[in-house]
């Protein structure tokens, strides 16, 4: 119990620490921010177009910037930053001093996460409420709909996270780990609901993107929003969040132990 | 003139030398282009699946955009892409402090600054984008006339000296400003360009017309190659081009002046 209270207040150092630096380059991390809102905004203006010329899977106009707008924000919410920066500080060496906090350092990478997260955000909000204005979305709003979004949106950020995580940490064996986060990142694009609300995909891929994790790392919470699927597809998508987050955390585990008896710090 | 491209060959050289020393990298820029090829591909399939045109562009000729979109990409990343990462990008001369030397060399700085670093991984990229365009037009049922292949040329052109003089303002920024590597903006924007500008709405094609003229990038060279470019818009191009390049040229010169050395 204790132990556990001294990680919070550590925790929260590190999220205090990265943050007041990460505020002093805050244009540096809006740029950021402008890269990852570019695909959603790209893909709303290809779909709302498509929509004139006659609904796309029951999808209009107003719905197709709706649901991207949204995405603008749970891309933001749910990006794992740490995924990049975890290999770089693995390969740079400066990982042993992560190891020597009396914390695991996991929670270094979370609390980067979590600050470049506060210090992104107000500026997406800011760029989508100007769109919201401009682009007049449509939207019916319901409590139970809300209230389940924001679970799967915290469920979705937490598997997100994990996996980008683990995937990270293969950098403790192999200098060139970047490579699987950059398939990782095409699998998302593909079957996350980026290219389209997975509804709209063909066939096949509509199948395959209901059984691998991405779908549940952004699109799912817009569909639940939107109050577009029925009880049991919503309870169902979170049964599938909470199962892949569950294997995540089992791959963290072992990938851990094994990995880092594997890494010897570089330099000196 | 045989004085530069000796030089150019020996900056390739160089490049080349470098480059092969970290094998590796070449599978994993192999990689991360077919994720960029199959990432654009898939977004045109999956569209053209709900709707038979969008404003007025079928499927081959958006598949023709793809692959402009991917050529344009190539050419860049071929050279003005790493040479000008290497002045003004995160960790660039600038920010390192090693500019001093390049503007001791016996050389035009801006050609040295243009054309010093060559990443030939990305020929690969460029054989891969000529095949897309090849199969969008074996769809289109097209056969390519030289007149239309010569227009198809000059567009390119004019998009890439607007590429680079875009490229080279926004690398001059950072002699004023230090805090973000601003091409890092255009390479946002630019992905505007892997769907035809006639998609957005008025306000936001005028913006991507002139004032980022990602549709004189990869929209005109795409309707160039299909035959369907007035030859009025490529006159008004190439002005365009020609305009950012000498703006470009002066603002670099401009903010050379102002330049300080790093170290204190």
């Amino acid at each position: 119990m204790n132990r556990q209270r001294m990680n919070l207040r550590g925790g929260w150092a590190l999220v205090r620490k990265s943050l007041f630096s990460y505020m002093a380059g805050r244009g540096f991390f809006w740029t950021l921010a402008l890269g990852w809102m570019m695909g959603p905004l790209v893909y709303m203006f290809v779909w709302a177009t498509a929509a004139k010329a006659g609904a796309a899977g029951g999808f209009e106009r107003g719905d197709f910037v709706f649901y991207y707008l949204c995405l603008i924000l749970v891309n933001q919410f749910t990006y794992p930053v740490s995924n990049w920066t975890v290999g770089d500080v693995i390969r740079s060496g400066s990982f042993s001093s992560w190891l020597l906090r009396p914390l695991p350092a996991i929670y270094e990478a979370i609390g980067a996460d979590v600050a470049t997260k506060m210090v992104c955000m107000p500026f997406s909000l800011a760029v989508v409420a100007v769109l919201g204005l401009v682009l007049r979305p449509s939207f019916a709003f319901s409590w139970p709909a809300a209230l389940a979004f924001v679970l799967a949106l915290l469920l979705a950020q937490g598997l997100r996270f994990m996996l980008a995580y683990v995937l990270a940490l293969l950098a403790l064996w192999s200098q060139r780990a970047d490579a699987l986060l950059g398939l990782n990142d095409t699998f998302l694009f593909l079957l996350g609901g980026q290219v389209a609300p997975t509804a709209l995909l063909p066939g096949v891929l509509q199948r395959v993107a209901t059984l691998l994790p991405y779908r549940y790392m952004a699109g799912f919470p817009i569909e639940v929003l939107m109050g577009r699927l029925t009880r049991t597809e919503v309870l169902a998508g979170l049964a599938w969040q909470l199962g892949w987050l569950a294997v995540a955390m089992l791959l963290h585990q072992f990938v851990w132990r094994r990995g880092i008896r594997h890494y010897a710090a570089v330099g000196g | 003139m045989g004085y530069y491209l000796r030089l150019i060959r020996l900056f390739i050289g160089t490049s080349f030398q470098r480059e092969t020393a970290f094998r590796a990298n070449f599978a994993i820029s192999l990689l991360n282009t077919a994720l960029t090829l199959i990432a654009g591909l898939a977004g045109v399939t999956i569209l053209f699946g709900q709707v038979k045109t969008i404003q007025g562009w079928t499927f081959p000729q958006a598949l023709t955009l793809v692959g402009v979109y991917l050529l344009v990409g190539a050419l860049r990343d071929i050279c003005i892409g790493p040479s000008l990462e290497t002045l003004g990008g995160l960790g660039g001369e600038i920010f390192v402090g090693g500019f001093d030397f390049t503007l001791l060399k016996p050389v035009p700085t801006q050609f040295l600054v243009s054309v010093r670093n060559w990443r030939l991984w990305a020929l690969g990229d460029l054989t891969l984008s000529l095949v897309v365009m090849g199969v969008a037009l074996a769809r289109l049922g097209q056969a390519l006339t030289l007149p239309g292949l010569a227009l198809f040329l000059v567009a390119l052109l004019v998009s890439m000296t607007i590429v680079y003089s875009v490229l080279l303002l926004l690398a001059s920024c950072v002699f004023w400003y230090r805090g973000v590597p601003l091409t890092w903006i255009f390479d946002s924007l630019i992905q505007m360009g892997r769907y035809p500008v006639g998609i957005y709405p008025g306000w936001l094609r005028l913006l991507l017309t002139w004032v980022v003229p990602v549709g004189f990038i990869t929209s005109v060279p795409a309707q160039a190659l299909t035959g369907q470019v007035p030859a009025l818009t490529l006159v008004g191009g190439a002005a365009l081009a020609l305009g950012l390049l000498a703006l470009a040229s002066a603002f670099l010169r401009l903010s050379l002046r102002r330049y300080s050395s790093a170290s204190s």
